[in-house]
């Protein structure tokens, strides 16, 4: 089934002797099954109803169906076969500790804009948190702000109440207070984690973090053998709405800790019930809930306004570039912390997609433009054969902004670490065309 | 190069020539030139619109001679716009724009622009050149208007003898403020030209500065007005160069202190006091009779007075939302050296119907004594007022914070 794709791409005497689209043409040319679960534009120019129905039949297969396919696999690691453990088993010696906390901190997000943002210790986006698969970890949360907030390990198979979700799953974490989470870090991929109390403000601006569950065995590392490893977090900010939003919860919370204090906070002002009856008995009784036309239009606003678009933290001009060598492999987890989809777009190459929402493909796609949804993750395999400086970047590029200016925003680029002595063209900072 | 070089040529003047010209060309405005930077835009108003059943009773008490009516009056309705945008150095100007509708009774015409100003701010600073609120108190006092309060909560036009409130209320100002801890403490230093009018009341042109005040205050900002015991406090002086032969200078002196008695925020009393002492024009000078005499706007405040004032005020706002509003003012003025003093009482309930629109009634008893009585030929007077009030604020193009967000005041400044 395996066809030797791999050794075609990156192999580096092929890669010290030439490189570029004819070779990779005939490495994706290996077999008629490559060819169609590359799916792209090189190998299926006409897009024949033929190509396209066998393509779909490929994507349907749910074994290893349609060309490239993956070594042997761990046994058991993507599925449960087992009930989820509950914190209690928890072995207290190997238990991973780790403290997190949130903050309101000022940002600069680019040279001369900076703004207000929820921080987890501090960092846009939070700190990358990585675990070993089936590790225990316990996450000592503490709020440092004087709002309430939860962290959601998203995409993590967790006991409930671990699963950060307010009112749902736990009473979310008040001021100055502590929460312990803890959890098994399964199953193993790109995941992230997230504030889940008000969570288009706090998720998005900006308590998201990468959080990455090693496998023992990694099969996109068996078969792709790539040497380095990129967390690219995508963020979108709608920064005015932010700060707007953020002085009024401020000042609502404020005044909210203070009836908690006295315990007078009521269910209708914090407008969270204990049950659906007394929710229907508050309205029976003549009050109006929050979300009603004459409490709430969000002053005017109907939507955010996204003004400022990120990566890991920081827009174009000072995202931080991809490198990459010849000849050598580079895996990217591209996380969205974001609640816009963005659609990712590397030039000068065709990259694999290995992985979604951290679950591994059961073949890996070949494409140029990844769209990564709010919540998605995706992991991609670049191969480096054709070294440049090569823009990566959202291809809605409204998004390719700050505050409206192009270039800018979600922008970054995969550079050759051998064009420093190449005689050519060598990128400018460009902040308006 | 010579043509270049040579400014004294003839030729050389035509390239001369020629560079000044494409100099201004290039000084013209042109949509084309450089990205377009939107003001932040504010609209405020307030539509306000009473029914007044007023009731006088006149010095004759014995006879108890009355004067009743019945009108509905709009004054101090108003609306405002605001611009403001940020500068290339990251501080803020902008301008006011407003205006408000006077009392009929005034002969100020339809409307009054209050505000024509424009303003320059940073973090710590505020600078406002034009017209505007010319700041001649301590605190504001829950009245419907603040003319219910005009004799007692003002320091009054030394300058005119108009029968207005605006007069004493808005005036032409050079402001200078400096902030500390993200607004809560400040400092105002300011000349200003307060309105100049003849005896009989009618506006003159004279702009020249013709006053200077000074004041320092505590306030906590809007967001956190609750947190605190102590919500205002402040202290200042107002000179106005009257030039008068008993004297050149009226001065009066400033202080409040408002409380919250109750951090309840749904439930919130508040207790506010301000004291106004006008030093008057020295009464053993010779003085014109207009400015010595109680009976007239001036008189009252050419004259040697002591003015208190307190409010207790009641909020309710269950689930955060202002609903209910019970307050109380009292007033109390004496004139020094004359036997003359009056007394006010203003009870008001508002219950707010939506977000921002108020139903609302105030009662008001206001007594003279002494010679006020024979002066203004009014012992008594009752006021009952039924009003709605329409207001609203609505911000656009929002792209900067304020001074005082609580933002910027806890979580560092952002410029
Ligand atoms: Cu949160």
């Amino acid at each position: 089934m395996r066809l030797p794709i791999k050794s075609a791409c990156v192999d580096e005497s092929r890669g010290e002797t030439t490189y570029g689209r004819r070779e990779f043409l005939q490495a994706g040319a290996f077999g008629v099954a490559g060819a169609v679960v590359a799916g792209g534009p090189l190998n299926t120019p006409d897009g024949s109803a033929e190509v396209l129905a066998r393509e779909a039949e490929a994507k349907a297969s749910a074994t290893h169906g349609g060309g490239r396919a993956w070594p042997d696999r761990p046994e058991g690691w993507w599925r449960h076969q087992d009930a989820v453990l509950p914190p209690s088993e928890a072995p207290a010696q190997e238990l991973r500790e780790v403290e997190l906390d949130i903050q309101i901190i000022k940002h600069e997000i680019v040279p001369g804009y900076s703004f207000h943002v929820l921080a987890f210790n501090g960092q846009v986006p939070g700190p990358e948190l990585r675990f070993r698969e089936g590790e225990w970890v316990k996450v000592y949360f503490t709020n440092r702000t004087e709002l309430m907030h939860t962290i959601h390990w998203h995409g993590v198979d967790l006991q409930y109440e671990n699963d950060g979700v307010p009112y749902t799953t736990q009473h979310p974490v008040m001021p100055n207070a502590t929460f312990e989470y803890t959890f098994q870090a399964i199953p193993a991929g790109t995941r992230l984690y997230h504030c889940h109390f008000g969570t288009p403000l706090h998720m998005q601006h900006a308590m998201h973090g990468a959080l990455i569950i090693e496998p023992e065995r990694d099969p996109i590392k068996e078969e792709f053998g790539y040497t380095r490893d990129y967390t690219l977090v995508l963020e979108s900010f709608a920064t005015n709405d932010a700060r707007d939003d953020l002085n009024f919860m401020l000042e609502r919370m404020k005044q909210r800790m203070w009836l908690m204090k006295e315990g007078a906070l009521d269910e209708e002002t914090l407008a969270v019930f204990e049950s659906k009856e007394t929710f229907l008995a508050a309205i029976d009784r003549g009050w109006d809930p929050p979300y009603l036309p004459n409490r709430n239009q969000k002053r005017e606003r109907a939507a955010q306004n996204y003004n400022f678009f990120a990566i890991n933290g920081k827009a174009y001009p000072l995202t931080a570039p991809i490198m990459i060598r010849r000849g050598e492999t580079i895996r990217v987890r591209l996380i969205n912390g974001g609640g816009l989809t963005h659609h990712m777009h590397l030039h000068g190459h065709q990259f694999w997609q290995v992985a979604e929402d951290g679950n591994v493909l059961s073949s890996p796609l070949q494409i140029n433009t990844i769209s990564v949804g709010p919540g998605k993750t995706a992991d991609i395999i670049i191969e480096g054969y054709n070294p440049g400086y090569w823009t990566f970047h959202d291809h809605d590029t409204s998004r390719v902004t700050n505050n409206g200016m192009y270039p800018g925003g979600m922008l970054t680029m995969l550079v050759y670490e051998e064009m420093d002595d190449y005689d050519g063209y060598h990128p400018k900072i460009a902040l308006d065309e | 190069m010579k043509e270049r070089s040579g400014f004294s040529s003839g030729g050389g003047k035509r390239v001369w020539l020629a560079h000044i010209a494409a100099w201004l060309l290039c000084m013209m405005p042109s949509p084309t030139m450089g990205q377009e930077s939107s003001a932040r835009l504010t609209l405020a108003g307030t539509g306000m619109v009473s029914l007044n059943l007023n009731r006088s009773i006149d010095q004759d008490s014995e006879a108890e001679a009355s004067n009743q009516s019945i009108v509905s009056d709009f004054s101090d309705s108003f609306l405002l716009l605001r611009l403001d945008r940020q500068l290339y150095t990251n501080h803020r100007a902008g301008m006011l724009l407003g205006f408000v509708f006077p009392d009929a009774e005034t002969d100020l015409g339809e409307v009054f622009y209050n505000q024509i100003n424009v303003f320059y701010d940073t973090r710590a600073f505020r600078g406002t050149l034009g017209r505007t609120r010319l700041e001649n108190f301590a605190l504001e006092f829950p009245t419907l208007r603040e003319e219910d309060l005009l004799e007692y909560a003002f320091v009054l036009n030394g300058f005119s003898n108009a029968d207005n409130s605006e007069f004493s209320r808005y005036g032409n100002v050079a402001r200078a403020e400096l902030f500390g801890s993200g607004g809560r403490f400040h400092a105002r230093g300011q000349a200003s030209n307060w309105t100049v009018t003849d005896v009989a009341g009618e506006r003159l042109n004279d702009f020249e500065v013709n006053s200077t005040s000074g004041f320092l205050g505590y306030r906590l900002p809007q967001g956190i007005r609750y947190s605190g015991v102590i919500r205002e406090a402040g202290i200042g002086f107002h000179s106005q160069k009257v030039d008068l032969p008993g004297g050149n200078w009226l001065t009066g002196f400033s202080a409040g202190l408002a409380i919250n008695l109750s951090r309840n925020p749904l439930r919130n009393v508040e207790l506010r006091g301000q004291v106004i002492h006008s030093r008057g024009i020295d009464a053993g000078a010779p003085v014109d009779a207009v400015a010595t005499t109680l009976g007239t706007p001036l008189g009252r405040a050419l004259s040697r007075s002591t003015a208190l004032v307190a409010s207790l005020r009641l909020l309710r706002r269950p689930y955060q939302l202002d609903r209910l509003q019970v307050a109380t003012t009292v007033g109390y003025k004496t004139f020094s050296g004359v036997d003359a003093s009056r007394f006010t009482v203003v009870p008001n309930v508002f219950f707010q119907l939506g977000q921002g629109v108020d139903l609302g009634v105030q009662y008001q008893y206001e007594s003279l004594s002494g010679s006020l009585v024979e002066l203004l030929g009014l012992r008594r007077s009752h006021s009952i007022k039924f009003v709605l009030v329409f207001s609203f604020q609505s911000m656009f193009n929002d792209y900067f914070g304020d001074r005082d967000d609580i933002l910027n005041l806890e979580h560092g400044y952002i410029s």
